[in-house]
């Protein structure tokens, strides 16, 4: 399996995902997770959210970047895991490429509305549950490679109690 | 907070996991990664305790004693319930308790049964409860959105309500 085939494969595990949770480091806390509207995962392995700049998730990812990513959905048994690093943008081309009417509930002003910005999520590492055996099956974990000079790590490794 | 008022939102925390049984239990590596996996929730109890089995041979159980500060997670994506708890993690060593909890399910991950020398009990002592509410939730409800784009305002922000057990807990 190539790269290309594990984006393909993680598109089609996150294709009936609408929202996600999105965990943030904290000091106070510890880990601090909410839900997020998702999107789409792009070609480059990329994550968008919409969000307010002045969120506190917005601070924290400043202080640090890494982001757990997860997608839960008990009645298909569609448990998926992602892991990346998370910065704020501004980019005005993307969020007019992004925008559709469910983000005017959080932005009634629209593209216009000066808190509008965006967080890119580049994820290094996917994983997901399958759903007969319920073993964890890692799809790419590029973060691997820069220790250990592995490009991906793939198959099947180690049981979840679900 | 006082018994009767943390009973009371314990109850409704109970009744708004219960349509779930698969948690997202977040915890921090040594090295600072987050990790994220499902787990099997066996009880929430009067306390506010959360209670997961565990296998003790898994890197989640040395994690935890390196960083005991946990995100529990709650989805339901059919009736768009979202709920983050965050916790005290701790392995509680409790074989009655375990006793307990056990069903005969259990016996696909431990085959020899409650006594199976790999099991360990997971304990979360949640110390804040949030929820995201369909009806009047700030998350993407469909039919909300239409009623909030049709309005031309701001989306009500809906019932978005923090439970929380021990506002001193917040502190450390």
């Amino acid at each position: 399996m190539n790269y290309p085939e594990n984006i393909k494969k993680l598109k089609d595990l996150l294709s009936h995902s609408r929202i996600c949770m999105l965990s943030t480091y904290t000091n106070s806390e510890g880990v601090h997770t909410r839900p997020m509207a998702f999107q789409q995962l792009e070609e480059d392995g990329s994550i968008w959210f919409f969000t307010n700049e002045y969120s506190p998730k917005t601070e924290e990812i400043s202080i640090n970047h890494e982001v757990s990513i997860s997608f839960s959905n008990e009645s298909q048994s569609n448990y998926v895991v992602l892991k990346g690093q998370a910065r704020l943008s501004k980019d005005k081309a993307k969020m007019e490429e992004l925008f559709n009417p469910m983000v005017k509930v959080w932005f009634p002003k629209g593209l216009d509305d000066p808190k509008m910005a965006l967080i890119k999520v580049e994820v290094v590492a996917a994983e997901y549950w399958d759903n007969t055996s319920s073993t964890m099956v890692m799809l790419f974990n590029a973060a691997k490679s820069l220790v250990t000079g592995e490009m991906y790590d793939e198959g099947e490794h180690g049981k979840i109690n679900l | 907070m006082r018994s009767k008022e943390k009973a009371e939102k314990i109850i409704k925390l109970r009744s708004l996991i219960d349509e779930v049984n698969v948690a997202m239990l977040t915890t921090l590596k040594a090295n600072g990664e987050f990790y994220s996996r499902p787990m099997n929730t066996m009880e929430l109890d009067d306390e506010g305790n959360i209670f997961f089995f565990s296998d003790e041979h898994t890197p989640e159980v040395d994690d935890i004693k390196l960083n005991n500060r946990a995100s529990v997670t709650y989805t339901n994506p059919e009736n768009n319930t979202y709920i983050a708890l965050n916790g005290k993690l701790s392995i509680a060593q409790d074989q009655s308790k375990i006793d307990d909890l056990w069903v005969p399910a259990c016996k696909a991950w431990f085959p020899e049964g409650r006594q199976d020398p790999n099991l360990s009990l997971i304990k979360v002592e949640v110390w804040k409860a949030e929820y995201w509410d369909t009806a009047q939730s700030d998350m993407v409800v469909l039919f909300n959105m239409l009623k909030a784009i049709i309005k031309g305002g701001t989306y009500d922000q809906g019932e978005h309500e923090e439970i929380d057990f021990k506002k001193e807990t917040k502190k450390i």
